[in-house]
């Protein structure tokens, strides 16, 4: 339970305080998902006041402040209809109202839809602790920096994604996004809900900028590419047709 | 820490700590709108608030997040009692029902006005997408969003779009303010919640862990001992009465089989012990000190296992109230005293040393006869998995003393047996107890079970303090009443051209660890399907199984959406075997009006049954009405080459209360003013039974309904009532109403013949509240007045009882178009069209709303959601989102429903009953419709994507 709620004034005494707590402490922004989860944390480092709340559209990237919450993404000018669709997936608007894009890539969870969707966009992340890093780096490594903002290139990518869930609240099966550049030699699949959590498949990627795979090819890729773990959103044998044609269908989309 | 916020307009400073809830912090100061219905999960909404002008969950907020923050409560919509211009809409829309929610709701819509002034569907459906309303679902919101846009500048704009009836009423069948509405979306107090006192003490249950186990030992030293527990409960120190957690009539036909505490726990979740301390807190810790022993046991949790009878689940003597039966040695075997008491009022057909807890046989004509006489015959089993009500305000109990008196505040269906049963487990009798049912925040069956007023009750008379119990959504999901899980194997026969010649039923229910509904719910599989069908040769077998899934009992629909499931799933099959219209098949095959359901006669609810006349059937009109609706016939195509698109069509039916066995009683009292007061025992859940009262009231006494209070529920204060369930409130408490009203009719008459000197016969009821004759008009004003003084007859009251053995059968055709991706599995309905004949809806958007509801929360069971346990009986979706409630998105895109008017003989102004009759249409009209999009038969709900594709063979 939280004991102690700290308001720091800037990054560098936030990342200050969070080094004095230790492991007890955490980054705090809106709160929907620590508040709603179980976890250990005493001390909560709210990054309110740290001016981190502004979208700034610049001419080769859109760099989106860590409190922006999901609800002001959607509201926004200038943000990509891609982010938008993946901001929305969050279904309730009250929790859009609260859930910061930095909240939502900083707790990593499996079945997230926003980090495939900025993986797809080969998004980077400034960080007070590690500095500039990829979203890739920052979601593999497992990294708990302070996100500062998320720059998202304007590099003229195609992107597609998808959310499959059974309802509009549901847990999702899968989420996945996939992206190609304008030249179409460099492509970006992302899922979610694997048994690993978020990760990109290298080898449908380089189906997919080959351009000999067909649709049927690409199911079979990701089928050999994926492990899911069976639950209540279904069989890991339904989980990996799903990210098949779902993958699939996202790749023809661009095509 | 001191946190200083703006609320409501107001700067305040409260003081909590940094990690304290907000919505308990609110509730604490006194904004009890702000109402809990997730464990501050972040789902419902009943939580929501304004912060800095954003809508957010105040149970996801930690009390610092307020510090230096403006923050508006539903209660800052109103002002003097005064609801503000969507409230009312609300209220005279018809989503003002249950309400747990509706302040919340409430607010949602007034910040999506103010910030957009003209919102488009999607926009309503994204300002709704935060809350989760049970009751009446969403499709209304979209005509209190036209009203409230009106309101904002007219708050006379009347409502539209809603069907009114009845040319010859006034006020009955026509769109009217529902009596509690106001105060209930203005959040005011009226839910158990709101009458709690700060010196109560809180109650708290240890629950087992295992799914079947003695216990072997419970040391309870450590917890005793701990500062602010006041009493541990346990086997040892509790009453030694078994009693049935069904609220039913007496005798109940359930078997009493439980009592506060046993020996023996029989599903995870089940009783161990109760603590009662000062805090949640401290009870919650003084849990984990009691330290229990338990022998565990194998657990059975499906009907193959509790068939296979290695295990007994109810291995209790056996007792019976009356004779015993002559086998009653044979019964006895296999029984062990540790495993309790298992009591019975009258004979059910009980083998429970076998598992089976109940069985019943029956039928009519000879159906080995009609099946050699058929052309076709076929067999078909379907599965219905275990489903919850979820009603937004869990279950809920405030007890307190006043002097030697027990005052119990109850979210329940069945006031008068709560008291009954209260008197007896705590042996008190029954003028010392006062049951007072408060507003209920959803019902649906779930409340019309005893589950926590016989601890609070006892833990109040032990210590002398108020005693409170508010169930968690954990504990509403595991120990709570569900839906029994049912195997149901129909067989018909019929001519080639499509004309029945016989069905066989065979129910198989899983009643969980105790038996409460265990007979009446499994018979109603039959007892609400097979009278719907015109056929000489009928019969079932209903076989009750005790097992160690979570407990069943009632809901909605009361086993007649499993029975309606399966059987017009069969009628769809046969017809399709024999390659005749589904619809062509029903009209059949079906009731119309002057029918006599000879079936009847061998489904009574534990007593004999009685043979009724189908006196009134709206299937004639809503059968063709929905096929037009739907383009009945006509194929639909996908642009989407994986897509196919089906329609389905069923029937059903319900009843109106339980003729014979429910009883009603009303009370009509003439003020000195003129003005009326109501006085009956019926328990309104929200669903507006009290205006039903003030409307007949009203309708026969010619009085404004704003003339009119209606008491209801009150133990100590209304008359006997035998309980809200088998969908009886319009009917019997309706009919008991309009029956005291015309008793206080004839002798307001009676008196005014004498003041104006002319025959009764030539004298009228007018408005307003006058009566008229040939040479005078007198007030009722001025008729009590005269009644009142030192010289008149005394108060002038209208008394009348209700009982019957006329059924009136709400009756209803439901069409549904659905689109099957045959790539990924997804099923999408993409309209819904319920067309219902509840005889006159004396509330008419009320009874819409009801549709809604009941077809959404079915939707949901055939689609979403699940009740799942792993192999060791622990539940995997103890909470809304993972078990699958439908939101607003989750909707059909085009979901109608349509009040289809037949007068009913007997029903009070020819009213019948509504919202459970629309929960039995849902599974097999989706089902039927699947199998037209890709001829695939779903045979055991839900219907997943996962199982599409499984079918289609596209995974293993």
């Amino acid at each position: 339970m939280i004991k102690e709620f700290l308001k720091p004034a800037s990054v560098d005494e936030a990342v200050s305080l969070k080094e004095k707590s230790g492991a007890k402490a955490c980054y705090f922004g809106g709160g929907s998902r620590i508040n709603t989860s179980a976890h250990d944390f005493e001390v909560a480092i709210s990054l309110e006041a740290l001016n981190l709340n502004k979208i700034e559209d610049g001419q080769n990237e859109l760099v989106i402040g860590s409190q922006v919450t999901l609800q002001e993404l959607i509201d926004a000018a200038g943000v990509a209809s891609d982010i938008k669709e993946a901001a929305g997936h969050m279904a309730s608007r009250h929790t859009r109202n609260l859930s910061t894009i930095g909240g939502d890539i900083a707790s990593n969870i499996i079945d997230s839809v926003m980090i495939p969707c900025l993986m797809a966009n080969a998004a980077v992340l400034d960080t007070a602790e590690d500095g500039e890093i990829s979203i890739d780096d920052y979601i593999s490594q497992k990294k708990s920096s302070l996100i500062k903002s998320v720059k998202v290139p304007k590099a003229g990518r195609k992107i597609a994604l998808k959310k499959v869930a059974v309802q509009t609240h549901a847990i999702p099966v899968i989420s996945a996004a996939v992206s190609i550049s304008a030249d179409g030699n460099d492509a970006v699949v992302a899922v979610s809900g694997l048994k690993g959590g978020v990760a990109r498949l290298g080898s449908v990627e380089s189906a997919w900028v080959s351009g000999d795979a067909d649709k049927e090819t690409i199911e079979k890729i990701v089928g050999d590419a994926v492990q899911f773990n069976a639950d209540l959103q279904g069989s890991a044998e339904y989980k990996t047709y799903v990210a098949g044609v779902t993958i699939a269908d996202l790749i023809d989309e661009l095509k | 820490m001191e946190i200083k916020v703006k609320i409501n307009g107001l700067s305040k400073t409260l003081f909590a700590s940094a990690g304290e809830n907000v919505q308990e912090l609110l509730k604490k100061n006194g904004y009890i709108s702000v109402r809990d219905s997730d464990d501050h999960a972040g789902f419902a909404g009943s939580d929501a608030i304004l912060l800095d002008g954003k809508i957010v969950n105040a149970g996801v907020l930690l009390a610092a997040q307020l510090d230096g923050k403006e923050v508006k409560t539903p209660e800052s919509l109103s002002r003097n009692g005064v609801m503000n211009y969507v409230q009312s809409a609300m209220v005279d829309a018809g989503v003002v029902q249950s309400a747990y929610n509706a302040p919340a709701a409430a607010l949602i819509l007034t910040d999506l006005l103010d910030r957009i002034e003209n919102p488009t569907k999607e926009e309503i459906k994204d300002a709704l997408s935060g809350i989760f309303i049970r009751d009446v679902g969403y499709e209304q919101y979209y005509n209190v969003i036209e009203l409230a846009k009106e309101r904002k500048n007219n708050p006379e704009a009347p409502v539209k779009n809603i069907d009114e009836f009845r040319d010859d009423c006034k006020v009955v069948g026509k769109t009217g303010r529902k009596v509690d509405g106001p105060k209930l979306v203005m959040g005011q107090k009226a839910f158990v919640e709101d009458r709690v006192q700060p010196d109560r003490l809180i109650v708290k249950l240890m629950k087992s862990p295992h799914a079947h186990a003695y216990i072997k030992s419970i040391d309870v030293s450590e917890a005793e001992k701990m500062e602010g527990v006041e009493l541990v409960i346990t086997k040892d120190n509790c009453p030694d009465f078994y009693f049935s957690q069904a609220g039913q009539g007496a005798p109940e036909p359930s078997p009493y089989d439980r009592k506060m505490f046993g020996e023996k726990v029989r599903h995870v979740g089940d009783r161990v012990a109760a603590v009662v301390a000062e805090t949640a807190e401290i009870a919650l810790a003084a849990i984990e000190k009691i330290k229990v022993e338990y022998e565990v046991l194998k657990p059975v949790f499906t009907i193959d296992e509790a068939e296979a009878v290695e295990e007994i689940v109810q291995n209790g003597t056996l007792v019976f109230h009356g004779d015993d039966p002559d086998n009653i040695d044979e019964l006895q075997k296999g029984g062990d005293v540790r495993g309790g008491e298992i009591g019975y009022p009258f004979p059910i057909g009980m083998d429970p040393h076998k598992n089976v807890a109940a069985s019943v046989s029956g039928g009519i004509g000879d159906t080995e006869k009609g099946f050699e006489e058929a052309d076709v015959v076929i067999e078909r089993e379907y599965e219905t998995t275990q489903i919850q009500c979820t009603p937004l305000e869990t279950h809920v109990c405030y007890t307190r003393m006043e002097g030697d008196r027990l005052i119990c505040h109850s979210a329940t269906q069945v006031p008068w047996y709560v008291r009954r049963n209260l008197a007896k487990i705590l042996g008190m009798s029954e003028n010392k107890i006062q049951v007072i049912k408060e507003r209920v925040g959803g019902g649906y069956g779930a409340k019309q079970d005893i589950l926590l007023e016989d601890i609070c009750g006892f833990a109040t008379l032990q210590t002398g303090r108020p005693c409170y119990y508010h169930y968690t959504r954990e504990e509403e999901f595991i120990s709570n009443s569900t839906r029994h899980t049912f195997k149901i194997k129909v067989k018909i026969g019929s001519t080639k051209d499509g004309k029945m010649t016989g069905i066989y039923t065979n129910v198989k229910a899983n009643t969980g660890p105790y038996g409460a509904h265990c007979l009446t719910v499994p018979m109603n599989a039959c007892s609400k399907t097979y009278p719907l069908l015109s056929c000489a040769n009928m019969s079932f077998d209903v076989k009750v199984f005790y097992s160690n899934i979570y407990p069943t009992g009632a809901y909605q629909g009361y086993g007649a959406p499993q029975g309606s499931y399966a059987i017009q799933m069969a009628m769809c099959e046969m017809a399709k075997e024999l390659g005749i219209d589904p619809l062509d098949f029903i009209n059949n095959n079906r009731v119309t009006k002057g029918s006599v359901l000879e079936i009847l006669k061998c489904l009574g609810e534990g007593t004999e049954g009685a043979v009724a006349t189908c006196d009134s059937c709206g299937l004639d009109d809503a059968l063709p009405q929905g096929a037009e609706m739907i383009n009945w016939g006509k194929k639909e195509e996908s642009d989407d080459p994986d897509v196919k698109i089906g329609k389905g069509v069923v029937m059903i039916q319900q009843g109106s209360g339980i003729p014979g066995l429910d009883q009603s009683n009303g009370r009509v009292t003439l003020l000195s003013d003129g003005s009326l007061m109501v006085h009956s025992g019926g328990a309104d859940l929200g669903t507006g039974l009290d205006t039903v009262c003030a409307k007949i009231a009203a309708e026969i006494l010619c009085t404004d309904m704003d003339k009119i209070t209606v008491i209801t529920g009150d133990t100590d204060h209304t008359p006997f009532d035998s309980g809200a369930y088998a969908s009886s409130g319009t009917y019997f408490v309706g009919n008991a109403c309009k029956l005291a009203t015309e008793d206080l009719r004839d002798k307001i008459l009676a008196a005014a013949a004498t003041h104006l000197n002319e025959d009764v016969k030539d004298l009228e009821i007018v408005a307003p509240s006058m009566v008229k004759g040939k040479k005078g008009e007198i007030s009722f004003a001025a008729i009590a007045a005269s009644a009142e003084s030192g010289s008149g007859v005394g108060q002038i009251v209208g008394n009348a009882t209700y009982t019957t053995h006329d059924s009136a059968f709400p009756y209803g055709a439901h069409y549904a178009q659905v689109a099957v991706n045959t790539r990924t599995g997804e099923i999408d309905v993409q309209k819904y069209y319920a067309l219902m004949d509840c005889g006159t809806p004396i509330n008419p958007e009320l009874a819409e709303g009801q549709v809604y509801g009941g077809v959404l929360k079915t939707i949901g069971h055939s689609l979403w959601e699940n009740l799942q346990m792993d192999e060791k009986g622990r539940c995997l979706n103890p909470d809304l989102r993972t078990y699958g409630v439908p939101m607003v998105g989750d909707q059909p895109e085009d979901f109608k429903v349509k009040l289809v008017y037949v007068d009913d003989p007997y029903g009070p102004y020819g009213a019948k009953s509504i919202s459970e009759c629309a929960t039995n249409a849902a599974a097999p009209v989706i089902a039927n419709a699947i199998h037209d999009a890709i001829g695939v038969w779903f045979r055991k709900w839900p219907f997943t994507p996962e199982k599409v594709l499984k079918a289609l063979n596209k995974i293993d």
